[in-house]
């Protein structure tokens, strides 16, 4: 291998991007902006259920039972409805996500002590959403029936004898940011330099300046060394900015090692541009490239690293792919560096992973780019 | 009629060209396949297989039912370790859940003392840290009452608060994951399609051999338009008949026209947005490089991986004028909830006020563009 025709490609393709200025500056600000909106948008912490009520009691009793949903700030009162009727079409509009029904004759039953029901429904079409609605709503409900007790007969209820403590840990409040914004700058670093690396070999095939690499000593890897370097470089970059960015405008603390997590963004980086050499070696042009590259890498990257959902949790095929690809690896890495506070150690099997994809990776793609056309 | 037959004609062309890229149409059919399958038997929210540690001080006959009461197929057994290690255990990432039973808790309990059971919960794992612990705290107290009750499983409770999930009973998060990667698949594709085709014959100066033609912008557009509107909807219906009906056994309770019929609307938007992106873009990077920026943040944004009403407002706002929140709004109240068009319209009405706002201002950029050229 020679590093001087290395060189020389490298140096031809930063060129030809820095004559490209729109794409040049769109090359950092998509990541950039990307981060932006997601590190604001993506959050799991469930509020402002849209609730409705359909009070058939209407007495004092009824109408404290739903001022404590309406006074949460987990639910957002969209009102009382009259009829059954009513309720369900504001459920099938998707205008109510949590509903309580009560009956007549609440008030009455409870102040007599006799045992009587409530009905809550909640709109199950977000799995998520309605298993956290139903939390919520199970624990509203707890602490409404002590206070009722309370007050409609004057003791103290004590309606479960042992309480039970939560911490927790890594992200006290639970707020999402401290989980996701470095797992999102995961997903970003493979999505941006993979699809890049693979334009850039196709661009030539297609365009036909890959005569020059057929007609010269360049050898493969040579020529896709030229091609992956200085994208890795720029995305080098990005990594740099989107840390920053993670750092002091998310306010996420970088508590662990430095060090780790740069050594482990360069072999990530490495594979996510190796990755875009070996779509580029399936893809017959640009357009091939640049859906196969989407295919492969914008919903996987988000859906099956870990970042939506824990891989451990994952099940069948999606386990398995979540498993054979790099970003699970690096959101280890990043969120492991940034949340948890730990270093080389505890990750090694991580970096171990990367590495492995990275050979794999490269020789895959210089074994599929024929030297000479078929 | 000679219009007619120029875009039949050149729509056929991009089809045939399609087809030839044998590689291409096999990553097509994973997207909308092997993809839908993935994420929807594999990407269930719900609690599954989930890491428990569990440190017993208590060894009493309670203390074992508590634990014994987190079970498959939520939780992978719980595995016991030292208290003064659970440290250690969070930080190396094999345990999502810590649960502590303190000395005496039996003895405690019975004698009124209400001790406390500690569950430490490794948060950065943010959804299962949110259902899990609601599943850990119901479980535990439902053990609890059963325990002190002699049996029962019910809390007797003054007032019994029945809890019914509509639509979707069993939270059956293949149906909802599947449906959305499924509307994502489209979305990213009918996006990219017709920009690229546009790109391509920019690039390789083909676009000449159109200009020299008797041809207008409208029929070189409609021409991409119905062809990646075709291959777009060959691959949704395939998804959802071969995956979502036959393999999930999902119910679809709404009208298959009236989802058809959105889906239209909804596609003239995004390749509406494709060909707006072509003709801002100078080549194939750049137009990459606008896709991912428009693309990724409407799939993103859309509630689908995160609930919409946590969004910040602004941002919320801000989706108003993605064509993905109404057709994901569309869809799921259609196949989910049976919604009919007195319900759906507000979203029909939204994608086609979009579509033909973006497809209009694309049209006007590509003629200009058009024109520009011919002279």
């Amino acid at each position: 291998m020679s590093l001087a025709r290395v060189a020389a490609l490298v140096v031809l393709e930063l060129t030809a991007l820095m004559r490209d200025p729109f794409r040049l500056t769109m090359v950092f600000a998509v990541p950039t902006t990307l981060l932006l909106l997601f590190g604001y948008g993506l959050t799991l912490d469930v509020e402002n259920l849209k609730f409705v009520a359909l009070d058939s009691d209407r007495t004092p009793q009824s109408r404290e039972y739903i001022e404590a949903f309406t006074h949460s700030r987990y639910f957002q009162n969209r009102g009382l409805v009259e009829s059954d009727r009513a309720l369900e079409h504001l459920f099938r509009a998707g205008e109510a996500t949590v509903a309580v029904e009560i009956p007549a004759g609440f008030g009455r039953d409870l102040k007599a002590g006799y045992h009587t029901q409530v009905a809550i429904w909640i709109d199950g079409t977000s799995p998520f959403r309605a298993e956290t609605a139903r939390s919520y709503a199970e624990a509203m409900h707890l602490a409404i029936l002590g206070r009722l007790a309370r007050e409609t007969r004057g003791e103290a209820v004590e309606i479960i004898p042992a309480s039970i403590e939560m911490r927790f840990w890594y992200n006290q409040s639970l707020e999402s940011k401290y989980a996701f914004v470095p797992g999102i700058m995961a997903a970003l670093l493979l999505v941006a330099p993979a699809m890049f690396t693979a334009i850039a070999v196709v661009r030539e095939k297609e365009l036909g300046s890959i005569t020059n690499f057929r007609a010269t000593p360049t050898t493969r890897l040579e020529f896709l060394l030229g091609k992956q370097i200085p994208h890795a470089a720029i995305s080098f970059l990005n990594f740099i900015v989107l840390s920053l960015l993670t750092v002091f405008l998310f306010g996420v603390p970088l508590t662990g090692s430095v060090a780790a997590l740069t050594v482990g963004a360069l072999l990530y980086i490495l594979c996510a541009t190796a990755l875009g050499l070996l779509v580029s070696s399936f893809a017959k042009s640009q357009f091939a490239a640049i859906l196969i590259a989407t295919i492969v890498t914008v919903l996987p990257s988000f859906v099956y690293s870990g970042l939506m959902i824990p891989v451990s949790s994952l099940a069948g095929g999606a386990a398995v792919i979540a498993r054979l690809y790099p970003a699970m690896y690096f959101l280890d890495i990043s969120v492991g560096v940034f949340t948890k506070g730990l270093g080389f150690a505890a990750l090694a099997p991580d970096y171990v992973a990367l590495a492995a994809f990275l050979v794999v990776l490269i020789a895959a793609a210089a074994a599929f780019l024929p030297k000479q056309e078929a | 009629m000679r219009v007619l037959r120029h875009i039949w004609v050149l729509g056929g062309k991009e089809l045939l060209l399609l087809s030839r890229d044998l590689v291409l149409l096999l990553f097509f059919a994973y997207a909308f396949t092997i993809d839908v399958y993935m994420s929807g038997e594999g990407l269930g929210i719900e609690l599954r297989d989930a890491a428990v540690a569990v440190a017993d001080e208590d060894h009493s006959p309670l203390s074992r039912r508590l634990i014994e009461s987190l079970r498959a197929p939520w939780f992978q057994p719980p595995e016991p370790i030292a208290a003064r290690t659970i440290a250690d255990a969070l930080d190396s990432g094999r345990y999502t859940f810590a649960l502590t039973i303190p000395p005496h808790f039996q003895a405690d309990l019975l004698a009124g003392r209400r001790p406390a059971i500690q569950l430490i919960v490794d948060a950065t794992a943010v959804s299962q840290a949110y259902v899990g612990t609601a599943y850990i705290q119901r479980i535990m107290l439902e053990e609890l009452t059963r325990y002190i009750s002699g049996g029962s499983p019910e809390i007797a409770l003054p007032v019994e608060p029945v809890i019914r999930v509509r639509y979707n009973p069993n939270r059956e998060s293949p149906w909802y994951e599947g449906l959305n990667m499924l509307l994502h698949s489209v979305t990213m594709i009918s996006m990219l399609l017709p920009a690229i085709a546009l790109m391509r014959e920019r690039e390789h100066g083909t676009i000449e051999h159109l200009l020299a033609m008797p041809l207008s912008a409208f029929t070189i557009l409609a021409s991409k338009v119905w062809s990646s509107m075709v291959v777009v909807l060959l691959g949704l219906s395939l998804g959802l008949v071969a995956i979502l009906r036959v393999a999930f056994g999902m119910p679809f309770a709404g009208s298959p026209w009236l989802f058809y019929a959105g889906t239209i609307l909804f596609l003239f938007g995004t390749a509406g947005l494709g060909i707006l992106i072509a003709t801002v873009a100078r080549n194939t990077p750049q137009t990459a490089l606008l896709a991912l920026l428009v693309m990724m943040p409407m799939i993103f944004l859309s509630g689908a991986y995160t609930p919409e009403e946590s969004m910040p407002s602004g941002l919320r706002q801000a989706m108003v004028i993605s064509p993905l929140k109404y057709y994901t709004q569309f869809a799921t109240g259609l196949v989910f909830r049976g919604a009919g068009l007195d319900t759906l319209w507000p979203d029909l009405a939204a994608m086609a006020a979009i579509g033909a706002f973006v497809f209009g201002l694309a049209t006007l950029r590509f003629r200009a563009w058009f024109a520009a050229a011919q002279r």
